[in-house]
């Protein structure tokens, strides 16, 4: 897949992991052999003198899209034996690549849009896959970064289409909506009676928010499909950080006692014992495992850390099926 | 005027810049003075006229004016912009030269303000053909007033009758404008936090504070910073001239949400007099505590809301609205301890969603806890609020916890 590159980064040594043949994988990097099946064009800043990307190297918005299906189908499932920090510092350099040839020649059009979204799934992936990975692995305010930008040029070419706002660019501005709260305010006319499920959920998730209804939010974030889910994921820490507060300042009076099962379904927990381990910041436990608040710690800070969320592990448990389950199979025409 | 020869025109712009004189060089400079009517000055390729009268940089200034004038009168904004941004560019270079000296800041701001008119025209006109993206130029002229922008901040070794710094606050309205219009609106905390650090920043015109406080008013009720929006808002209302009727509206479009959020409602007789009855019915049904007749409300002029940018600040008075269906609830039921489930019958009959169980029925009296519009507390064993005997339901108006 990168056969013009492939001897110059051979001979400088620069073979991934990831592209090396088998028999070369584990032995030291310097020695790695490419292997020409799986070498992916890597990204390369532009500097002084040397243009952005040679025009032979530049790869039409068709060969783009193999690439990215390459990285879904045959990449990300290797996370299992080589690790996710390997993989995901791989599949984020040659994804930036990938965007890097689509912005050099302009694409537009229905594949270059199916690459965009396609960048844009990966790095929400990225965002609920790296959870407990450290800092020098995964900055999640990078990849952030990142999955705006693709949002955008998702949105940009979504608007440019002739054929107008299909189901699947509804969907997508459903995800920018939410991965862009809450600075996302704004209200369009179509968005008051959506007919699309995903925006329909996302607008709602967004009222609720606003209102600081967290039972609601936590239970349309259950109903979602698992694209929105991703979108969604970011936000539960936070939903969960005022929601002990406000259930602190509400039930916090002398010694009465919430059942843990009940705050853990408010909060959209799948585990009581996550709960317990999060409201000791704002409350006592009894013997029985029960939560009292304490109303004088409803302004304190409280800290969530980001947890696993069931239904997505159901979802993603295979990740080389992420297109299929994120409904992402069929779009190139559109 | 509208008959000038190029001559008496590049003789008059030479002796108003070679005299200082801005007002009268920002008249000549300027797209919207009579003598762009002139088809004399109406030129495609002035270049060759303009350097034989005028001296470098000036001429190449003068130039680019007059191929945007020649433009503008074509109806081609696209060409009128390149030739403005061109204006603008030159005009940057020159004034950085000027030391210790202000006097061509009417210019600057003529000039500035003719280039984000001439990009919003492009901008339709471009949105209209369907090329680019909407915004695309206005972004570009934004470029052109930042450069201006970074030759008045760092004028900061001249006197306070010199100093260029006084441009400051025009240019950052203009650039405010362009942020909103292009819904960046995290672009403008740098330029408020350079405003905010000036030792005059309460020194400017009162127009020009006027603007800006309607600007960083509405920037602050999108950061959900309510106090700081009245604080801006009203000022701006308040100091805002009696006859400009259009703008002290524009002004209430925003400052009416933002008090109704603050607990303060406003009267029928102002909505009345500034022809904005659009928030009639809103306020009615926030009062009456009716959730129901606030989603017909907002239906009723969803358009106006929407353009406005105010629907979604609008849907935050549910939480108010609420506040009120409850203390109805209370004031029924005659009792400090009250069921859950009154709640949610009241909350069910009056428009909320069917699906509206008593956990969250729980949810939204826990947040109206929380925020401080009721005291009292809930007990999940007996599914009852609690609330206090004294003063339960605190005035709307007395601060509330911003979380």
């Amino acid at each position: 897949m990168c056969i013009i590159g492939s001897s110059r980064r051979q001979r400088e040594r620069l073979i991934h992991l990831l592209e090396a043949d088998e028999a070369t994988v584990s032995g030291p990097a310097g020695r790695r052999r490419a292997d020409r099946d799986r070498m992916i064009k890597s990204f390369e800043r532009s500097a002084a003198g040397r243009p952005v990307s040679e025009r032979r190297c530049l790869r039409p918005p068709a060969v783009l899209l193999e690439t990215v299906g390459y990285v879904f189908h045959s990449v990300l499932p290797r996370a299992e034996s080589v690790g996710w920090p390997a993989v995901y510092a791989f599949c984020v350099d040659r994804l930036r690549a990938v965007r890097q040839d689509l912005t050099v020649q302009q694409a537009a059009g229905p594949q270059a849009l199916a690459v965009l979204r396609r960048c844009a799934l990966f790095h929400l992936y990225a965002d609920y896959r790296s959870r407990d990975c450290p800092l020098d692995v995964f900055d999640r305010h990078i990849n952030t970064r990142q999955l705006q930008e693709c949002l955008l040029g998702v949105l940009r070419l979504q608007q440019a289409q002739p054929d107008g706002p299909t189901e699947l660019c509804e969907r997508f501005e459903a995800v920018h909506l939410l991965t862009s709260l809450p600075h996302e305010r704004r209200m369009h006319e179509r968005w008051l009676r959506p007919t699309n499920r995903d925006l329909r959920l996302a607008l709602e998730f967004r009222n609720a928010w606003e209102l600081g209804n967290f039972v609601r939010a936590c239970r349309l974030a259950g109903e979602m499909s698992p694209l929105l889910q991703l979108a969604v994921y970011r936000h539960l820490a936070a939903l969960r950080q005022r929601g002990l507060r406000v259930l602190a300042a509400a039930y916090g009076s002398g010694s009465l006692a919430v059942s843990a099962a009940a705050v853990a379904g408010w909060l959209g927990y799948d585990d009581v014992t996550d709960l317990r381990c999060d409201v000791t910041q704002c409350a006592r436990l009894t013997e029985r495992g029960d939560a009292v608040f304490d109303r004088k710690l409803s302004t304190s800070q409280v800290k969530v850390p980001d947890r696993g969320w069931l239904s997505l592990e159901r979802a993603l448990r295979d990740p080389a099926r992420l297109l299929a389950v994120c409904q992402l199979t069929d779009d190139t025409q559109r | 005027m509208a008959t000038m020869s190029l001559n008496a025109y590049l003789g008059q712009v030479s002796s108003a810049w070679g005299r200082r004189r801005g007002p009268q060089a920002a008249e000549l400079l300027s797209l919207r003075h009579p003598h762009v009517m002139s088809s004399r000055l109406q030129l495609e390729h002035p270049e060759d006229h303009v350097q034989d009268v005028l001296d470098s940089p000036l001429d190449e200034l003068v130039a680019a004016h007059l191929r945007c004038v020649w433009a503008v009168s074509n109806n081609d904004y696209s060409e009128a912009h390149r030739c403005q941004s061109a204006v603008v560019s030159c005009f940057a270079k020159v004034f950085v030269t000027h030391k210790d000296d202000n006097w061509a800041l009417p210019v600057m701001n003529t000039i500035c303000l003719d280039l984000r008119r001439v990009a919003a025209a492009a901008d339709a006109e471009r949105t209209r053909a369907g090329q680019g993206h909407p915004g695309e130029v206005l972004e570009k002229a934004a470029e052109g007033l930042m450069s201006c922008f970074r030759v008045c901040a760092g004028d900061t070794r001249a006197e306070m009758d010199e100093t260029k710094r006084w441009g400051m606050l025009n240019l950052v309205n203009q650039l405010f404008k362009i942020y909103f219009r292009v819904n960046k609106l995290h672009l403008c905390k740098p330029l408020i936090r350079a405003i905010e650090s000036l030792p005059f920043k309460t020194e400017f015109s009162l127009s020009q504070l006027v603007t800006y406080r309607y600007y960083t008013g509405r920037k602050a009720m999108f950061d959900c910073d309510y106090k700081a929006a009245e604080e801006a808002l009203h000022f701006a209302f308040l100091r805002c001239h009696k006859d400009c009727q259009k703008n002290k509206r524009l002004i209430l479009i925003y400052l009416i949400p933002v008090k109704m959020l603050l607990g303060h409602m406003p009267q029928e007789s102002l909505l009345v007099k500034y022809n904005l009855l659009q928030f009639s019915e809103v306020v009615k049904a926030v009062t009456e505590g009716n959730p129901r007749r606030l989603s017909a409300a907002m239906a009723a002029h969803q358009a106006f809301f929407i353009k406005c940018g105010i629907y979604l600040i609008l849907e935050k008075l549910r939480t108010i609205t609420y506040r009120n269906l409850f203390k109805k609830v209370f004031l029924l039921t005659g009792s400090v301890q009250i069921d859950i489930s009154k709640f949610q019958a009241a909350l069910l009959a009056t428009g909320a969603d069917a699906d509206i169980d008593a956990d969250e029925t729980a949810c939204i009296l826990a947040n109206l806890i929380y925020e401080g519009r009721m005291k009292g507390y809930i007990s999940h064993a007996h599914q009852k609020l609690v609330l206090s005997k004294k003063e339960p339901f605190p005035a709307l108006s007395a601060g509330v916890v911003v979380s």
